[in-house]
């Protein structure tokens, strides 16, 4: 993999350090990396592994760009709003570096199409939004036999580490499942869009990922691999905790190989304790068309969308236990919704006996869900 | 003897603090049982516990001033 007149002109700042030099940028020339997730994290990853030069990124990620993206994903600007993100940023970093070759992957990772998707690739970056899709990459990349280097971000604080890694003398070291063997409850989960998050911690976060892979390329510096880094952008404290291998984790990764494609991810991560009833879009729109007597209850504090459904209450979160008692006391059927569909779970949680309510209901994906109904 | 515990992420909503002090506790399985008397809420809840920057199981033996961090996994991307 020899460099070219141009190449040697844009990597010079790499070319002089010894620890990466011409060795170190042809390695990373030959390298192919699967970012999945364009958004937070995988925007700084993207721009920084396109700059260093990896010969083949691709990108996963099946949504569209979106307003409420942009105070963080700033590969991204208002002209993209609506685009596929992967194809965006593959327009955008190919005008950062033209040496390199990207791919945009427009669909959703899946039991279907991971293996062929990861085994075209060296390394991975999980750079998700939700957990159904990290434990499906941590399995796979264990499957295929892959390095990934995983970050996830919430509010102001960050964790960081480079898992399913072999290391020079041939030992495999931890991964996702040795960390957390198994998905939280969604609802004690939040992710940015119900929770928030400061712009720069993404940017962080994603950075470091970049570094990982850099060095993992290059074979320099010390890989963070049987270890997590948690970092608080609010203290600037960065903590690393050392972690194991779990054989028994690791099968639990293995158990549905080579079927994988009939295992279920997204009820394997969502509550087995959970026993809220929850109405989807569809079912809630024939209920109003029928004229069913239905209090719906909007739990949004601050709406990403302005958008509301008809004769709705609003009680934001924070004050509904102040309100409760003025809620349940007819029994008509009662749905709680927010914009994703996850505030309002936390809502339910809260009332008393939500476990014996049977007229109390979900609205399943919110009122996302809802206006893609809406839209048909 | 007492372990001072600091908390990550959501659960350091669920304790309404970052950081606290726990009296009296013999190995990681009593640290558990004491936090979720004091807060219920966190049974809820996935999160592994290490000490002294080292992830550890519930059986391990808790000393005098040991560092006790608890985190969850973090879904944000």
């Amino acid at each position: 993999m020899n460099l070219n007149k141009e190449e040697i002109q844009y990597y010079h700042r790499h070319l002089i350090l010894p620890q990466i030099g011409k060795t170190g940028q042809q390695a990373l020339k030959k390298a192919k990396v699967l970012v999945i997730g364009a958004g937070g994290l995988g925007c700084p990853t993207l721009m920084y592994l396109s700059g260093a030069g990896v010969g083949r990124v691709g990108i996963v990620d099946p949504d569209k760009v979106a307003v409420s993206n942009l105070h963080r994903q700033v590969l991204y600007g208002f002209s993209q709003v609506g685009e596929f993100k992967a194809e965006a940023a593959v327009n955008r970093l190919k005008d950062l570096n033209p040496n390199i070759v990207l791919k945009a992957y427009t669909q959703r990772l899946s039991p279907e199409n991971a293996v062929d998707l990861i085994s075209q690739y060296d390394v991975v970056v999980d750079a998700t939004d939700n957990f159904p899709t990290r434990y499906l990459i941590n399995d796979f990349c264990v499957y295929l036999d892959k390095p990934f280097v995983s970050g996830s971000i919430d509010r102001f604080q960050g964790q960081l580490s480079v898992l399913n890694f072999t290391d020079n003398q041939g030992n495999k070291c931890p991964t996702y499942r040795c960390l957390f063997p198994n998905p939280p409850a969604p609802e004690t989960a939040p992710d940015c869009s119900q929770n928030g998050v400061i712009g720069v911690l993404p940017g962080i976060i994603g950075n470091l990922q970049a570094n990982e892979v850099i060095k993992m390329i290059c074979g320099v510096g010390e890989v963070l691999s049987g270890k997590v880094l948690m970092f608080d952008a609010l203290s600037n404290q960065t903590m690393l905790f050392s972690i194991q291998r779990n054989e028994q984790a690791v099968q639990q990764a293995l158990q549905n190989a080579p079927d994988f494609e009939s295992f279920d991810y997204e009820s394997f991560c969502s509550s087995s304790q959970q026993k809220i009833n929850e109405i989807s879009a569809v079912d809630l729109h024939k209920k109003l068309q029928n004229n069913e007597k239905i209090q719906l209850i909007d739990v949004r504090s601050i709406p990403e969308f302005q958008e509301e459904l008809p004769n709705a209450i609003r009680i934001p979160l924070n004050n509904l236990q102040a309100n409760i008692h003025n809620i349940l006391k007819n029994d008509c059927q009662v749905v709680f919704y927010c914009d994703h569909g996850i505030n309002s779970i936390r809502a339910i949680r809260m009332l008393p006996n939500h476990q014996t309510l049977k007229n109390v209901f979900n609205l399943t994906g919110g009122l996302v869900a809802w206006l893609k109904e809406e839209k048909k | 003897m007492q372990v001072n515990v600091i908390f990550f992420g959501v659960l350091s909503d669920v304790v309404g603090k970052n950081m606290l002090t726990i009296q009296d506790t013999g190995n990681m399985t009593d640290l558990k049982s004491k936090l979720i008397t004091n807060y219920p809420n966190l049974k809820d809840y996935t999160y592994r516990m290490a000490v002294n920057q080292q992830m550890v199981e519930d059986n391990y033996l808790l000393f005098d001033n040991d560092s006790v961090a608890v985190m969850p996994p973090f879904a944000g991307g």
